[in-house]
Parts: structure tokens; C-alpha cells; sequence
């Protein structure tokens, strides 16, 4: 197994070709360096960018007298206070111009009937019209452009199929990567002074998600491996309304934005509109965190549907049938499946990774030479995150990452991967991959380990199940070291599936944990045995560093460099 | 509305589902075509048939990158010798043999996966038919 190693050279490797490293790949080649761009998947076919729904969040100011500092405002309020707001500043003041960045590549936004501006939506927590968009096809029409325009730079090399395990990391900073290229069954040594990790969440360490099946937060776990810091492992997000039936499309999100707007109705298995009980006035138009915990509290105290969720009634909205017409994809396909989409039974959907790898507003990860941009990374968006602010984010950051990668490669000298350094990976890849294992399959470990996760460290959370959580990841890390695995070289999906278990084991344990020692709810995070908010103690977050053996914890307070003066938009639901 | 496509669980019906197999890598290894049954109160959908067989014989290979929700093309193959997006496929009670072939227009990897950066045809005819 995996006993040729072939060796390729480049100034810098960018690990993702989803937005924030498509991005950052334009950038890097635009400042002549040779860029390769590999991707577990199939470039422009994988990645969680696809399913980006409706909104580009920029304040453009086309619809109204929106400007970024608005977008900043909105962004730290809704994030609960707890966002970087160096990071929320520089995506807030960036957003709009990279709108037009994505113009050029070719993507043609909705603009207004004139032509002369861009089509602005509104959508939850935002205070103004914000949202840019390609209908409900922003995130494809994102990821095509970018795709495209990387295509036209001879100096990006796109390498599909290949699952980068390894950052080479010595006293310098980064000096090389190992991967493998799945159809050869063959080690690649890579050598490069310059990574940008751009691998997106890791939605699939928990059973029900809207992500892409990829997402196993491999990057994540590959920066904490290579010793860099991450920051609020304790905090997800979930979407408030997916599908919960058919079990085909279980998971998969009810795009929904626009629909609060529109009035939108949920009712519980008694028929009555739930919201109106814990927010009186608001009702449904709640941000995304505050939704998902009550239609969650509605299920788990018995007032759920058949399929266990609430209802999502649609027939209250008179644009209902333009909308409907308008977005097949969300609203006539479903019913091939049997879906009612006047009435369509939904429940929360893991959705976003806010946690993740500790960068600076230069997207220099504490590794030299180490970069990361988009979902992968921590701390832009707090405790919650605003609708359309994702791809925003990978787009305003994969750009400066690709500047940084590109400028320090060109300023470095390129050594081959240390060869010492490439034979412990192929070591620890044979602990991985296990020639002679006699287990369980890798699928079975994979789908126990989302089960654990979603009950014990999912919407609502407490001590007890999630040191149970801990102590279950233990298990299978214990077990997973014997699992058994098909015979081939050639593209082999277990490989696959053991690739990404092992990534996903190490993130369980850093989430339960970090949620464990957040001993308050904000946000995403909803302790049942802490219900209250609590600014006097916990306005700061949570990181995490591997040292040797051993992970080390810390906290560091919240700076509050532009915003200073903490006030709550919600008032907390009555428990 | 269309037929119900969701048969209750337990209906012990079966679909016979016919996948080609072919590692081009094995040098003298024909390709060859194995048969599968598939309960059908467990597929809804192409792409859930493409998962049961992924799960029940592991050797096989098909990506196992995908949305789900109709959008990423990643799940393309060739059913009964036409492409199709498995996702976007409903199977109705009326469906009972199912033949799988890798997407035609690209160079195959393995199995039902090919190489979607590599087309061996000059335009991708194949997926225009398919509206894509």
C-alpha cells in the first residue's frame, strides 16, 4: 500500500477548489506564482459552494442607504458579540468589492429591471437589503465563474481526486505537504513553502446536515495536527427548517430566507403557531439560532410532527406560487418525492462551521506560511452567522490569502519535501489505512460517530451528554485503528471514508470539549444546565493548539476595538 | 402529481440493478457487469441506490462526494444508456431492472467514477442532452 511516491514542486498549494480557494488560486497566479489547486473531489462538482442558497451579503448600498459599516454593525450584533472584529471588519469592507471581482469573471447578477444596479434581498438580521444574488442558484453560479476564471491561468494546475493528508512543518514555518492521489493509489510528496487551506466545515461530524457529503473538516484537522491554533471549537450553526421526510431528503435545507419576509408560518403537531409563545412580537422573524432552538424545544417536548419536525406552512404567503415557479429546484422538485410544499414538515440541519482555524486579517494561520480562508477558519461570525456572509467571506479572504501565499513563495526558496518528514506521514497514513485490519467497516465507525454527535453535541446540549460524547469518540478512535478496508490501490472509497473518519474523530473530541467548558448559551451554543447568557464571564473564546501529545485549552477575552458598547438584539427566549 | 416513487418498508420488493465494473488500471481484466438486488422501500431516488451499492459491496467505486440537492453534477452516470444526475432521478414502482454505466464523454477512473477534468469527446454532448 501506497509504496511509490511520486514528487511534485510548486510555489503554492492551495487544498479546496470550493470559493475561498478557487479565489485565493486566481489571486496567487495573478502574482505569477505556479499555483497548484487540489481537491479531495471533483473540481466545480464538489465542495459545499454549490449550495450556497440565495444571498451574497455586500453592502452595495443598490437598494438602499446601506453601507459596510452597517453590514460590520449587523454582523458583531447578530454574532453575539463574540466575532473577531478585526476579521467581521475586513469582510464587511471588502464584501462589496468582491461582487464586482466575481462580475468579471462572468457571473451576471439579478440586477434592477434598468440595468443599472444590482437586485438587493433582504434576509434575517440584516438591516438592510443586502443580499446579491443569482436567484436560488447563487452558490453554482459562484462556483462556476470561479472555476472558469481559474481555468483561464495557465500557471493554476487543478488536480482533482487527490486528498492532501499532511502539512510539513518545521522551525521555518511550512515546508512541503503529502497527499494521496486516489486513482494512481500512489503518495505524493509535495514540496512548497506556501499552503492555503481552504477544506470548508466539517457538517458531516454530525448526522443531519445541508452540507456537501466532502465536508469532514479535513483542513481543520490538518492545521491542529501541523500545530496551529483553533479557535471556538464549541460553536455550529444550525439551520432552522430542512427536510426531515422522505429520509432521501433528510437534511437537506428548506431555502427559507426569503420566506420570513413573506410571512412565513411554523406550527407544532397541535397546530399552534409556536413562535407567538416565545416571541410575541417577532414571531418566525428570528435569526437563525434562536429558530432552530425553538422549533428544536417544540420536537424534543413532544409537539412534534409525524416525522419528528414542526410545520412549515407556506399557504399563508400570497407571492407563494410566483416563488414557486421561480425556484423549481426548491419548490416543485420535492413533490416528485412526495413532498406537500404548501405544508412541508421540517426541523434544524447542521449548517455552518463557525469554529475553526485561528488566522489574522492577513489570513496567516500561527504556522509561517500557513494560510486558511473560508468556512475553515473561526471566529469571523461568532456565535451565529448571518445569512449570505459565508460566501462573502470566502471570497474577500481567499483573496489575501492567495496575495500572502503567492508573495511569501516568491520570496522564499523552494526546498524539496524534507524526505524524514514525508516517511513518518506514509507511517502514519499505514495506522490509518490498515492493511489487515478486522474491524468494522470505516462507514459503520463514520455513521456511530455522527449519531453520538448529534444527539449529544448538537441544538441543545449539556454536561453530561457531552462528556458521554467525549468518552464515546474515544471508543471509536480506539476502534478505528483496526478497521477493515477493501483491497485497492485504485481509487478506493474506504480509503476515502478512513481518510476522513480520522479527521472527523480528532474535531469530535476539540467540539464536545470546547462546548464542554462554555459554561453559558449564546449563540449556537445552548446549554440546557447553563440556559442564560452570561457577558460577565464568557465574553471570550475558546482555543485549542496540539503540543506533542497533548491539546492545550485556553480563553481569551473578546476585543472590542470598533464596537465596545455590548448590547443584545434579543431579548433570550423565555425557558 | 406523479406516482408515489416511496414504497412502504416493508415491501420485500427488489430491483435488479446491473453495474458495470472496470478498473482500466488492471491491465488483461475485461470489463465485466455484476448484478445487484436492491430493496426497494430503501431507494427513493438514483442517488440512493448509488449509496446502497457503495455500502454493500465496498469494492465498487462511485464518488462519494455529492449535494444531494441537485446542483453539483457530481453525481452523473449513465442509466439504462442515457446520463443522468442520480439526485434529480425519481424511481417510480413501475422501475425493476436498472442498468449503471459510468457517464459517457469522460475517461473512467474506476467503476462508476470517472474523471470529470478529462472528457474524451470534443463537446460534452452527452451532458447537454441532459440539460445541463
Amino acid at each position: 500500500m501506497l509504496s511509490t511516491v511520486a514528487q511534485v514542486k510548486t510555489d503554492v498549494l492551495i487544498i479546496g477548489s470550493g470559493a475561498a480557494g478557487a479565489r485565493a488560486a486566481i489571486e496567487a497566479a495573478e502574482f505569477t506564482a505556479a499555483v497548484t489547486l487540489a481537491a479531495k473531489g471533483a473540481p466545480r462538482r464538489s465542495g459545499t459552494t454549490n449550495l450556497a442558497g440565495v444571498h451574497y451579503a455586500a453592502a452595495l448600498g443598490h437598494a438602499d442607504e446601506d453601507t459596510p459599516w452597517e453590514h460590520f454593525h449587523d454582523t458583531i450584533v447578530e454574532a453575539r458579540w463574540l466575532a473577531d472584529q478585526e476579521l467581521a471588519r475586513v469582510m464587511c469592507l471588502h464584501g462589496p468589492k468582491s461582487v464586482h471581482d466575481l462580475e468579471r469573471y462572468g457571473l451576471h447578477w439579478y440586477r434592477t429591471p434598468d440595468g443599472t444596479h444590482y437586485k438587493q434581498l433582504p434576509a434575517p438580521g440584516h438591516s438592510f437589503n443586502r443580499g446579491v444574488h443569482y436567484n436560488g442558484k447563487t452558490g453554482k453560479m459562484v462556483q462556476d465563474a470561479l472555476i472558469d476564471e481559474v481555468k483561464r491561468h495557465p500557471n493554476i494546475h487543478l488536480l482533482g481526486d487527490v486528498f492532501i493528508t499532511q502539512i510539513l512543518v518545521d522551525d521555518s514555518g511550512v515546508v512541503g505537504a503529502v497527499g494521496i492521489h486516489l486513482e494512481r493509489g500512489e503518495l505524493l510528496a509535495i514540496s512548497t513553502r506556501s499552503v492555503v487551506i481552504a477544506t470548508g466545515g466539517a457538517g458531516m461530524v454530525f448526522k443531519v446536515t445541508d452540507m456537501e457529503t466532502g465536508s469532514t473538516g479535513d483542513g481543520i484537522a490538518m492545521a491542529f495536527r501541523a500545530g496551529a491554533d483553533l479557535i471556538a471549537p464549541e460553536m455550529h450553526q444550525f439551520f432552522p427548517t430542512a427536510f426531515v421526510w422522505p429520509e432521501t431528503l433528510r437534511g437537506v435545507a428548506v431555502n427559507s430566507s426569503q420566506l420570513w419576509k413573506l410571512g412565513l408560518r411554523l406550527y407544532n403537531a397541535n397546530d399552534e403557531r409556536f413562535m407567538e409563545r416565545y416571541y410575541p412580537e417577532q414571531k418566525e422573524h428570528m435569526p437563525r439560532d434562536i429558530l432552530s432552538q425553538c422549533i428544536f424545544r417544540e420536537i424534543t417536548e413532544g409537539r412534534g410532527a409525524e416525522h419528528g419536525g414542526v410545520w412549515l406552512d407556506t399557504r399563508w404567503i400570497e407571492e407563494f406560487e410566483t416563488l414557486r415557479r421561480d425556484r423549481p429546484r426548491s419548490y416543485i422538485w420535492p413533490e416528485k418525492l412526495g413532498v406537500n410544499v404548501q405544508r412541508i414538515e421540517v426541523a434544524p440541519t447542521y449548517h455552518f462551521t463557525l469554529g475553526g482555524i485561528r488566522i489574522n486579517t492577513e489570513a496567516e494561520t500561527t504556522i509561517p506560511g500557513l494560510y486558511a480562508a473560508g468556512e475553515v477558519v473561526g471566529a469571523t461570525h461568532g456565535a451565529n452567522r448571518l445569512a449570505g456572509n459565508a460566501l462573502t467571506e470566502c471570497l474577500v479572504f481567499g483573496e489575501i490569502a492567495g496575495r500572502n501565499a503567492a508573495l511569501r513563495a516568491l520570496s522564499t526558496t523552494a526546498r524539496p519535501a524534507p524526505e524524514a518528514m514525508v516517511r513518518a506521514e506514509c507511517q502514519r497514513l499505514r495506522g490509518v489505512l490498515p492493511e489487515t485490519g478486522t474491524g468494522r467497516r470505516p462507514r459503520a465507525i463514520y455513521d456511530d460517530l455522527r449519531h453520538a454527535m448529534y444527539h449529544n453535541v448538537g441544538i441543545v446540549r449539556d454536561g453530561r451528554r457531552l462528556r458521554a460524547a467525549v468518552r464515546r469518540v474515544a471508543e471509536l478512535r480506539e476502534e478505528v485503528r483496526s478497521v477493515q478496508l477493501t483491497n485497492t490501490q485504485h481509487y478506493n472509497v474506504e480509503w476515502i471514508w478512513a481518510l476522513e473518519l480520522d479527521g472527523m474523530l480528532e474535531l469530535a473530541d476539540l467540539f464536545a470539549t470546547g462546548a464542554e467548558m462554555r459554561t453559558e448559551s449564546r449563540g449556537a451554543h445552548y446549554r440546557e444546565d447553563y440556559p442564560l447568557l452570561d457577558n460577565e464571564n464568557w465574553l471570550k473564546n475558546i482555543l485549542v493548539r496540539r503540543e506533542g501529545k497533548r491539546h492545550v485549552y485556553w480563553t481569551e477575552p473578546v476585543t472590542l476595538p470598533y464596537l465596545s458598547e455590548v448590547k443584545m438584539r434579543y431579548a433570550e427566549p423565555s425557558r | 402529481m406523479p406516482n408515489h416513487p416511496v414504497s412502504s418498508p416493508n415491501d420485500e420488493a427488489t430491483i435488479r440493478v446491473r453495474v458495470r465494473r472496470f478498473d482500466p488500471q488492471t491491465n488483461g481484466q475485461p470489463p465485466y457487469w455484476q448484478d445487484f438486488q436492491v430493496p426497494r422501500g430503501r431507494v427513493a431516488r438514483l442517488l440512493d441506490v448509488l449509496q446502497y451499492l457503495q455500502q454493500e459491496d465496498p469494492t465498487i467505486a462511485t464518488r462519494p462526494h455529492f449535494c444531494r440537492d441537485l446542483v453539483c453534477n457530481g453525481c452523473y452516470v449513465n442509466y439504462n444508456g442515457k446520463p443522468r444526475m442520480s439526485c434529480m432521478t425519481p424511481l417510480n414502482a413501475r422501475v425493476t431492472d436498472i442498468t449503471l454505466e459510468p457517464l459517457q464523454g469522460y475517461r473512467v477512473i474506476r467503476d462508476l467514477v470517472v474523471d470529470f477534468l478529462d472528457k474524451t469527446c470534443g463537446n460534452s454532448a452527452a451532458e447537454d442532452e441532459a440539460g445541463v
